[in-house]
């Protein structure tokens, strides 16, 4: 059974990669390779689903791994190097969740990309990046997730970078690869911080040795300091303050990669890899995870408020939201985190997929140009508002159960330790949400036709666009997934697909609510207690925000029917704060990019004047050496090699007098000299 | 009495005239001449050698085979004497002096 398992991951693995060398090895005049890429991630999905069931029905309770040594280094006790497949309950049902999205993304991009010349390479990078997001979610060696990690990487930046005859594109492909660089690095010292503890890249090695109490370095701050290096590689990943620049501008891409790479499922590896090292990070490394998911939750839903790009909006919603992930974690609540990031990636998606479906109407991204396009679009109308209910966490909806639980979790931190600002960065964020994503459809949705000519044009397509947004937006209510719309602890998401990590640091080191248990890690007595003490206070508390966030977001959009502009005064000053992110883009061209041309303008001058003046100088000298050489040669050389030929010349002046070419004349010398000879002989 | 000096006289003169006959002539013919003569001096030269002294016979077998050598040579003399009248159309040694070249 095992063994039949991890042939079905392997495959599942390996199949979009197929896909990837079919679409793009066969020459150009093969014009159709895409549609058989597109086949190749029906199967991805279909044997994920059977993966994601076999694996829960049959052996819920097993970890299947399956390694091998790829080389050794350093003779036969020397280092080994270990490909790991490893699969748990979490891991299949993820598996599932990208191959559903990615294959939806696929679907949806036959009619979204169907007037693009280039199709073939389109969906070969979809391929490549549905084989490198399944294999990041398919091991525990925290190598391999580096190295897929890097290749969702690359495979953002050629989907970002499809249309880079556009400037906004091409830039826009470099910032997020460059920006990546930054967190990645930090990710990277973190592997080697492991490596030279552990001498593994073993996940689960790696966790027993912490539970056994050996840290990097022998010391606690050591640990820490660890996780944040890791932790740093989800911040530049998961679009977290203050790597999450490129995010927005990523989305210059085409808007079913943005609805898969962007918002559902790269992006959220950042949370996924923080979830599956869960174990290493001490209650240091939580508070300030927790406070930059927090703070860039707030901060990205503020700049939401203002946003006229369509696409600019979500991107920052998905920011906020994967801030809210990266909170969870930082308060402990494992649940919660990844919970949101499957619930996240439907909605998410489909409301990715929707703007898709607007921009594929009215041809603009502007908010500007849309207005009153429900009676146009109804199929889009309906799903958007149902991912946006969902997004806003309104009961009966997917969105409620994760956002509730993160709510849950934070204020019950806050009263085991008295600390509340990760829940009121919580509501705080949740509040906005709502107002901005009901801006959103209000303002595209519903009032009247701000440009009549894209409102003319604007219909809902073939069932290209609509299954994906029907079928996303099905998975958007609670009883696909729980028969309880009012809380999901103690159901089969929380007890058996996302299960805590069985390992846990040692006492005094991580949270004091999570304790070891007979079975693995648990949350302890008070927690829970606490937790469901909390529960009701939390639901009133989100269902007033709700309201109110909706609520204003009519009064402003619907009855005093308001369009986007600069107010004035004061108020103007904040809406442009907002408008223009924080001005942190403009921040970092000032100190970073400044500087850095600063720093190569500084390096140019030294380089022409030192650098190059020493080169020159040496090749001035050169130059002298070689003039003298050339005299020598020309006079001294030139003259004994003339010498030696005008001697020879004047030498055969007098013997070319005998070559007469007659065979008398040698004849005649022949016999003068026998006869010389002769005589000389009998001389003696 | 005739002796080996005697000999030896006749056969420098018929060398000498020989010789004077290659160097001097123009015609390709006439140096072959010469040369049959410098052949027969030498043979002359071998028989009369081996008259006069008690060395073995040996230099009459040699006379014998310059005999045969003269016929051979004259034979491919005459041959490339041939060759030359055809490349050059004529046998004039003077003329042909394309080994100057």
């Amino acid at each position: 059974m095992n063994t039949q398992l991890t042939i079905f991951q392997v495959l599942i693995v390996l199949l979009p990669l197929f896909g990837f060398l079919v679409a793009i090895l066969p020459p150009k005049s093969y014009k159709k390779m895409y549609i058989a890429e597109v086949g190749i991630m029906f199967i991805t999905l279909v044997l994920s689903a059977v993966l994601f069931f076999m694996k829960i029905f049959s052996l819920p309770d097993e970890t299947i791994r399956s390694t091998f040594t790829l080389f050794t280094v350093g003779g036969s006790d020397g280092f080994n190097f270990i490909v790991d497949l490893t699969m748990d309950n979490m891991t299949v049902a993820l598996l599932f969740m990208v191959s559903l999205i990615s294959f939806l993304v696929h679907f949806f991009s036959l009619e979204y990309m169907s007037h693009e010349p280039l199709k073939n390479r389109y969906f070969g990078y979809l391929g490549l990046f549905t084989f490198s997001m399944l294999g990041l979610l398919s091991t525990g060696s925290i190598i391999f997730i580096y190295i897929f990690w890097e290749l969702v990487g690359l495979s953002s930046y050629l989907l970002i970078g499809f249309w880079g005859f556009k400037d906004e594109a091409a830039s826009a492909c470099s910032k997020a690869f460059i920006t990546n660089r930054v967190g990645d690095f930090g990710f990277f010292l973190g592997i080697l911080m492991l490596f030279i503890t552990y001498n593994s890249f073993d996940l689960f090695f790696i966790f027993d040795q912490i539970g056994a109490g050996k840290f990097p370095l022998g010391s606690e701050m050591w640990l820490t300091v660890t996780g944040l290096l890791l932790f740093a590689g989800a911040v530049g990943k998961s679009a977290q303050f203050p790597l999450h620049v490129w995010l927005p501008d990523a989305m210059a891409g085409p808007t079913p990669v943005s609805a898969l790479i962007h918002a559902a499922t790269m992006v959220a590896a950042g949370v996924y890899m923080i979830v599956r090292l869960f174990p290493l990070f001490t209650e240091t490394s939580f508070l300030i995870i927790g406070f930059i998911g927090g703070f860039s939750a707030l901060m990205a839903a503020t700049i939401a408020l203002t946003q006229i790009d369509i696409k600019k909006i979500l991107a920052y919603s998905t920011v906020s939201q994967l801030g809210l992930m990266v909170l969870a974690v930082g308060v402990g609540a494992y649940h919660a985190a990844i919970i949101h990031l499957l619930f996240h990636a439907f909605f998410k998606a489909g409301l990715f997929l929707g703007s898709g479906a607007i921009i594929h109407a009215t041809h603009s991204q502007d908010i500007n140009d849309m207005g009153g396009l429900r009676k146009k679009m109804p199929v889009t109308f309906y799903t958007t508002v149902i991912y946006s209910l969902a997004l806003v966490g309104f009961p009966l909806t997917i969105g409620f159960l994760s956002k509730e639980m993160i709510l849950t979790s934070s204020i019950t931190l806050g009263s085991l330790s008295g600390n509340y600002i990760y829940f009121i960065f919580a509501v705080l964020t949740s509040t906005l949400t709502s107002f901005y994503i009901f801006r959103y459809v209000f303002l595209i949705f519903f009032g009247e036709p701000r440009n009549h000519h894209a409102y003319e044009h604007a219909h809902d397509f073939n069932i290209f666009i609509k299954l994906p947004l029907i079928v996303l937006a099905a998975l958007c209510f609670f009883f696909i997934f729980t028969f309880n719309p009012i809380t999901l602890h103690g159901t089969w998401l929380t007890d058996l697909i996302f299960r805590l990590p069985k390992i846990l640091l040692p006492d005094n080191v991580t949270y004091s609510f999570l304790t070891n248990g007979a079975e693995g890690s648990i949350y302890s007595e008070v927690y829970t207690h606490t937790m469901h003490a909390s529960e009701i206070v939390v639901t009133i508390i989100s269902l007033l925000i709700i309201s109110g966030g909706i609520g204003t977001a009519w009064y402003m959009y619907m009855k005093k029917k308001l369009v986007p502009k600069v107010p004035e005064g004061f108020l103007g000053k904040a809406y442009m704060f907002s408008q223009k992110a924080w001005y942190i883009n403009e921040l970092y061209d000032v100190t970073v990019i400044k500087g850095t041309m600063l720093f190569a303008t500084l390096m140019t001058i030294i380089d022409k004047y030192l650098v190059d003046g020493i080169i020159n100088l040496g090749a001035k000298i050169t130059m002298i050496l070689g003039r003298f050489s050339a005299g020598f040669d020309k006079y001294v050389v030139d003259g004994f090699v003339n010498l030696v030929a005008w001697i020879n010349g004047l030498i055969s002046m007098i013997l070319r007098k005998f070559q007469t070419g007659k065979v008398q004349t040698y004849l005649t010398l022949v016999m003068v000299f026998i006869v010389f000879f002769v005589m000389y002989i009998f001389s003696n | 009495m005739v002796g080996l000096n005697h000999f030896l006289i006749l056969t420098s003169i018929l060398f000498s005239l020989g010789l004077f006959g290659v160097i001097t002539r123009k015609n390709a013919i006439t140096v072959l001449m010469g040369l049959e003569l410098i052949l027969n001096a030498a043979s002359l030269n071998f028989v009369a050698i081996t008259r006069f002294t008690d060395v073995a016979a040996s230099g009459q077998v040699i006379s014998l085979f310059i005999i045969v050598l003269a016929a051979s040579e004259a034979a491919i003399a005459l041959a490339i004497v041939l060759n030359l009248y055809k490349n050059f159309n004529n046998v004039n040694v003077d003329e042909i002096n394309s080994l100057k070249e």
